[in-house]
């Protein structure tokens, strides 16, 4: 499922969306009755959502782009955006990025694989996409103790 | 149901409520700028569109805002089915598109 073989995402050509649609590519999932389609930012979202509900994971972003995203999260006023998500989705595959902050004392193996795990089943059980590719970057640890501004050695 | 209101504006009113009526539809979804619409008399429906095919049929187009947890081919299809028969009991003859725009968390966030 989650081999990384060369079969990357088919880019859906076909982007005649669902009538000025925002966003730019979508997946197409025929079904016996019609054609439901679905928005990339909701793949994202999704992966957002699966890698935040995994224990141990601090955040999603880089540590710079965590506290920046926070404040133009504040200001939008959207908390479950996709920032430190990537995704490709194509009409039947998806591939996803991710880059995430975890918290101090767990295993980084044992995280990712979770997170690996429960986007690839909350994507497809939910889209019916196949995913192809899972990276996570892991840019920074989260230390339990409160703000972790108190990184230096010395006070 | 004003009369002059016109057929597409009170067809996107059914549609509308028909698929607000899911459990997993949680709202229409208008676009960024809240574009997409069906635009009527002093009034518009959000979300949805309308329009009519040259052969007379109609399209209905709908965006909606899902939420996490059940797969969204099978919610799509049960709003397709359903908004279709809701136009049926209305002798018309709609196509009915779903397109899912966005995704709600089941509950405040997560972290």
């Amino acid at each position: 499922m989650s081999d990384t073989s060369t079969t990357k995402t088919e880019k859906s050509s076909t982007s005649k969306s669902g009538g000025g649609a925002s966003s730019g590519a979508l997946a197409q999932l025929d079904t016996d009755q019609g054609v439901t389609s679905i928005s990339e930012d909701v793949v994202s979202k999704i992966a957002g959502i699966a890698a935040r509900e995994v224990e141990g994971v601090a955040s999603l972003g880089g540590a710079l782009s965590g506290a920046l995203s926070a404040v133009v999260g504040r200001i939008r006023g959207d908390e479950h955006k996709t920032s430190g998500v990537g995704v490709e989705v194509g009409k039947r595959q998806a591939a996803v990025d991710l880059s995430m902050t975890i918290q101090y004392p767990a295993s980084i193996t044992d995280v990712t694989a979770a997170v690996r795990q429960n986007v690839i089943d909350r994507i497809e059980g939910m889209t019916s996409l196949e995913v192809v590719e899972v990276n996570i970057a892991v840019s920074d640890l989260a230390f339990p103790d409160g703000d972790d501004n108190n990184t230096g050695r010395v006070e | 149901m004003s009369p002059a209101a016109g057929p597409a504006v009170e067809l996107a009113d059914t549609a509308s409520r028909t698929a607000r009526d899911h459990a997993d539809v949680v709202d229409l979804d208008g676009g960024l700028a809240g574009e997409f619409a069906t635009y009527g008399l002093g009034r518009r429906v959000p979300g949805v569109r309308v329009d009519r095919e040259p052969d007379g049929r109609w399209t209905v187009r709908l965006r909606l805002v899902a939420k996490y947890g059940r797969p969204l081919p099978d919610i799509g299809d049960e709003v397709r089915a359903r908004v279709g028969d809701a136009l049926a009991t209305e002798h018309l003859d709609a196509v009915v598109q779903v397109h899912v725009a966005d995704i709600a968390p089941r509950e405040g966030p997560t972290t």
